[in-house]
Parts: structure tokens; C-alpha cells; sequence
């Protein structure tokens, strides 16, 4: 295996091909590696590229792809202009593993799936194109209940994608060919499994994922709310944002993570609270709606009930963080 | 992995030995400041072959060049090239804190932290803590407070407690609690470890 420790974007981008592999704190790639999941035959390592800056612009927040997710937390700018992202970084991994993992790392995250995890599973489609997938044929696993296909029902792991989501915010991509920059908003960053679950991000070979831009708005209220077995373990995650004008719900958005093949946004439910005057009731009309489009199996037991949970919980902080501001 | 066995037995045996290398080399670490102890054992090779890798670091406060594998987790070189065993070999998924240590001061683990990452790097071992042979704060109040019992995770404990005193948590039971997230006792020494925290943070007030 190859090491190439990059002193300059180019560099880096210059060293991508196949078999190459970016590494941001390497946690992941690490042990995905160890375990013979990933099988990189060259690292290229980010932490010397002038990515590790968080700075307040006008009306955004621009985050480098190299933060660490400490250091994201512990930001004051962070705190003042979006303190949901704070709130969902205190709560991802431990403090230890915060020190060392970075935002493109965390975002760019593999699904936890225990199936995919174990290369002496020999059919997972996902690290096998073509194999099959032990959890749909011998349902051993709970998977994702939104946005699953035939192929493949693992769920996304990244959880700051879903506040992120709830954010609006966008990440800006260089591709090696011709130095390309294109930037997308971060929901449109993951894919469903659909026929080709070996990949779950909309990134072109060699992509390099270089910052995340927040837009700031003080209109907008926000909530999150998350379920996890132990610490480090979450099974389930929503954050929401409702911008409000003179009490009616102008806009909503509702994400959804760890229950679905991808960051999922629950439109129905959006649209149940758009045009709304905000309310205890609103938000029970708009949980009920949170499971339109969900596909649960028979092995996926309690997880539609965490589903509503976590966005009911969502909604209220949303709606509590309106009552306190507006007192 | 339980469906390979051999591979358990292995590790187990190799855990044994050593520990006992370990324990044997206690002393030496205390009469040599600073010294990793099996330096003298496994003295780098300072030409890297094909496909390894140079590392200029430091480690318990001593700057030493030794050659890697790009694949080897720090955890992996501190342990097996350099004889640190107070770095454990737990559940290696970053989730017990038993291999903790410190990279220029902060605390990670060491099992998913490629070595290759460390490049210029200042690491601190549980051994660091103590370089003059004389324990910190934080190692004195773990004996005072009780706070170890097999001693297996001890050293992870103590050097993710000494990090803990320099982040800005609060000083309430919850945040100490909050900050100990992924440090795992099996033997159950949690509240005696916040309380070896809780002490030395309101020593020093
Ligand atoms: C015990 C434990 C508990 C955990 N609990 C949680 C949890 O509660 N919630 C949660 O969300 N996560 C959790 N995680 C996952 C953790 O957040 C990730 O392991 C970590 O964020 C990965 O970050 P990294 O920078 O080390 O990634 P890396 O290993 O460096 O990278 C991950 C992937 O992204 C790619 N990559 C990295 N940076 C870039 C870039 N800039 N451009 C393009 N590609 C890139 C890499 O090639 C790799 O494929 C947990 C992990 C552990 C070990
Ligand atoms: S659900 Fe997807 S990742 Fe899991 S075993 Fe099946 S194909 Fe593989």
C-alpha cells in the first residue's frame, strides 16, 4: 500500500485513480481496511491541505472538509450562527474519536450495516457487485425502511448530513479532471442503491469533497432529535427546520437519518406543515404522515415507531425553540 | 472473530506475554526517564524499505525515527515496535478507550489512527504522564479514589482523564459522565473514575 501524505489540493487530486482513496482522520478507511472491507492500494492523506478553516462570510458559514469534528463543536461562530450543528456533533461518536474525525470523513461515512461490515459474508452486493445480499435473503438485520431497493436495504450512516439537511447547506466537489469545481446541495450528494448499491454518493472518481457552506437565516427554527441503543450505537435520527411568519409555516423541511438508504427527507410531512399555523396539533398531522413511502419488512419491528418518534420529538424542539424565542 | 478460534487463541497468548513484558519493563521505564522502555530492544531501523515509511516523532517527550508499515495502527507501532503494551489491544473498533493516548496533546485512539498519520506528531503514553518517575494529579487521585481494578483499561483511563481536565467540559456529574463516553470499565470502576476527575478539577478550582 501506498502512502502519499498531499502538500497541495493539486497534488492530491493528482494522485486519485483507482484503487486510491482520500483519508481525512482515516478512522473509518482504517478499519474498514483492517478488516479486508476496503481494500485501498494507495492513501492519500488530506490533513497538510488548507482545508481545516471555519469562517462566517456574509450571510453563510463555510466549513472546511478537514475540520475535525471537535473542533466544529467548540467553534463560537458555530454556536452563534447554527447551534443545531453543535448540538449534533456533541451527540456523534465519542469525544476521543471528535478529536480525530473530520467532516468530509463523517459525511462521506459507509453504512454501518453489520453484513457489509464482515468480509467473511460472501454476499453483499454492496462489497460485492452481483453477490446478493444476506440480509434480504436470510433477514438476519434490521435495514432501512425508506428508500431501499432489491439489491440492497443498508442504511446511511452520516448523521451530520441530516442536520446539514435540515441546514440547507451545500457542498462544493473538485473533480480531477480539468480541476472542475461544482457544488450541490448536500441531500443531492447521496444516492439510493437502486441496481448499483456499491456506491451511495453522487461523487465522480476522484472527487474530493472540499467544504460545506451553511446559509444563515434568522427566520428559521430548528430541532433534532435522536434514539441510540447505547451511546454508540444510534438507530435512529431527525432534524427539522420550520421558517414561520406571523405564526403560519412558510417552509419546512424534515430529515430523517439511520432509517433510510440515504439523508430522507419526509415530503409529505413537509407538506403537511406548509401553510399551517403552528401547533400542537400541526405537528401530530404532520407525524402522521411521517411513514408515506416507508417500506418496512417484516425484520424491520420497532423502527417505523422510531420513525415518528424521532420526528415528533424534532418538531416540538422546533416548536418550543419558536415559543422561548418568541416570549 | 468467534468463528476463527485460532486467531482468539492467538491473540490471547500474545496478550499474556506481553503483559509480562510489560510489568518486566515498569522499572526500566521509571529509571530511564522519558525512555520508552523497549527502545533499547527494537532499535529503529532508520532506512525504510520499499513501501514502508520514515517516521520523525515524538514520543513520551523523546524524538526517535522509526520505520512503519503504512497499514499499522499506531496502536499496532507503540505496542509491537516500541514495546508500550500500556497501550491496549481491546475491542480495536475505537468503542472501549482502552488504547487512548495522546497526539499532540489531544486524545484519540490509537487502534483506528494509522501510524502514518503521526508524521511530526508529540504522542503521550500513560508512561508520558509520569516522566519523572513521579505521578500526576490525575495517577494520584485513580489510587486515591480506587478507581482501577483488573487494570487492564487503567492506562487508557488515565490518559483520557488527564485530557479530560484540558476540555472545556463542565463541571457537573453529567458532563464528566458526557466526557467519559467511549471509555468503557468492565469491572465497573466508572463512578470512581469521574470521582479521581471531579477531585483533581476542583483542586485546582
Ligand atoms: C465507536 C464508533 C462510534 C461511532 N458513532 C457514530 C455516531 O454516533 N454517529 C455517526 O454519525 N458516526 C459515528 N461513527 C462514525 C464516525 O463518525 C466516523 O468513523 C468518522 O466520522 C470518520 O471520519 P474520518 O475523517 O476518520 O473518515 P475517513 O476514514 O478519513 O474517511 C471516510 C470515507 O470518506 C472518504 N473521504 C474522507 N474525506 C474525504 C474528502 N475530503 N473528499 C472525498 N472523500 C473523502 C474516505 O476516502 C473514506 O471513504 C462512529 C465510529 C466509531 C468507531
Ligand atoms: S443490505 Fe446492502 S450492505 Fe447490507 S449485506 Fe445487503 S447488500 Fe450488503
Amino acid at each position: 500500500m501506498e502512502w502519499i501524505a498531499a502538500k497541495t489540493v493539486a497534488e492530491a487530486l493528482a494522485h486519485a485513480g483507482p484503487g486510491a482513496r482520500y483519508v481525512g482522520g482515516g478512522l473509518s478507511l482504517s478499519l474498514l481496511s483492517e478488516r479486508g472491507v476496503e481494500r485501498p492500494q494507495r492513501l492519500i492523506d488530506l490533513s497538510a491541505l488548507p482545508l481545516r478553516s471555519i469562517e462566517g462570510r456574509q450571510g453563510e458559514l463555510r466549513i472546511g472538509a478537514m475540520v475535525r469534528l471537535a473542533a466544529l463543536g467548540q467553534e463560537p461562530l458555530v454556536q452563534t450562527i447554527a447551534p443545531l450543528l453543535r448540538q449534533v456533533v456533541a451527540q456523534i461518536a465519542t469525544p476521543a474519536i471528535r478529536n480525530q474525525a473530520t467532516v468530509g470523513g463523517e459525511l462521506l461515512e459507509r453504512p454501518r450495516c453489520p453484513l457489509f461490515r464482515d468480509a467473511t459474508n460472501p454476499r453483499c452486493a454492496k462489497r460485492l457487485p452481483g453477490s446478493g445480499c444476506a440480509v434480504l435473503e436470510e433477514a438476519h438485520a434490521a435495514g432501512a425502511i425508506f428508500g431501499t431497493s432489491a439489491a440492497c436495504i443498508a442504511a446511511s450512516a452520516s448523521e451530520l448530513a441530516v442536520a446539514l439537511g435540515a441546514l440547507s447547506a451545500q457542498v462544493t466537489l473538485l473533480s480531477p479532471e480539468g480541476l472542475a469545481e461544482r457544488s450541490l446541495p448536500i441531500l443531492d450528494l447521496y444516492v439510493e442503491p437502486g441496481q448499483t448499491p456499491e456506491r451511495e454518493q453522487a461523487l465522480t472518481p476522484g472527487e474530493l469533497l472540499t467544504s460545506v457552506t451553511v446559509p444563515v437565516s434568522s427566520q428559521r427554527r430548528f430541532g433534532y432529535a435522536r434514539i441510540a441503543d447505547s451511546p454508540l450505537l444510534p438507530l435512529a435520527s431527525a432534524a427539522v427546520m420550520m421558517e414561520l411568519r406571523d405564526q403560519q409555516v412558510v417552509e419546512a423541511r424534515v430529515i430523517l437519518g439511520g432509517l433510510a438508504t440515504r439523508p430522507w427527507r419526509a415530503r409529505a410531512c413537509e407538506q403537511a406543515l406548509r401553510g399551517h399555523r403552528v401547533s400542537d396539533a400541526l405537528v401530530e398531522l404532520a407525524v402522521a404522515r411521517v411513514l408515506d413511502g416507508a417500506k418496512p419488512r417484516p425484520d424491520s419491528r420497532h423502527l417505523p415507531a422510531l420513525a415518528t418518534q424521532v420526528v415528533r420529538a424534532a418538531l416540538r424542539h422546533a416548536v418550543e425553540e419558536h415559543a422561548t424565542v418568541r416570549r | 472473530m468467534t468463528d476463527r478460534p485460532e486467531d482468539g487463541e492467538l491473540s490471547r497468548r500474545q496478550f499474556l506475554v506481553a503483559s509480562a513484558v510489560s510489568a518486566a519493563l515498569a522499572k526500566t521505564a521509571s529509571a530511564q526517564p522519558g525512555l520508552p522502555p523497549s527502545a533499547a530492544l527494537s532499535p529503529a531501523r532508520p532506512i525504510p524499505r520499499e513501501g514502508e515509511l520514515l517516521l520523525h516523532w515524538t514520543v513520551n517527550g523523546q524524538p526517535q525515527q522509526v520505520v512503519i508499515d503504512p497499514q499499522a495502527s499506531l496502536m499496532e507501532v507503540l505496542r509491537e515496535s516500541l514495546g508500550l503494551t500500556s497501550v491496549r489491544r481491546g475491542c480495536e473498533d475505537g468503542s472501549c478507550g482502552s488504547c487512548t493516548v495522546l497526539v499532540d496533546g489531544k486524545r484519540i485512539p490509537s487502534c483506528l489512527l494509522w501510524a502514518a498519520l503521526c508524521q511530526g506528531k508529540a504522542i503521550t503514553t500513560v508512561e508520558g504522564l509520569s516522566p519523572d518517575g513521579e505521578l500526576s494529579p490525575i495517577q494520584a487521585a485513580f489510587i486515591r479514589h480506587k478507581a482501577s481494578d483488573c487494570g487492564f483499561c487503567t492506562p487508557g483511563q488515565v490518559v483520557a482523564a488527564h485530557a479530560i481536565l484540558s476540555e472545556p467540559w463542565g463541571s457537573d456529574e453529567d458532563s464528566i459522565q458526557q466526557s467519559l463516553c467511549g471509555q468503557q470499565c468492565a469491572c465497573g470502576r466508572r463512578p470512581q473514575i469521574a470521582a479521581a476527575i471531579a477531585a483533581v478539577r476542583s483542586q485546582r478550582g
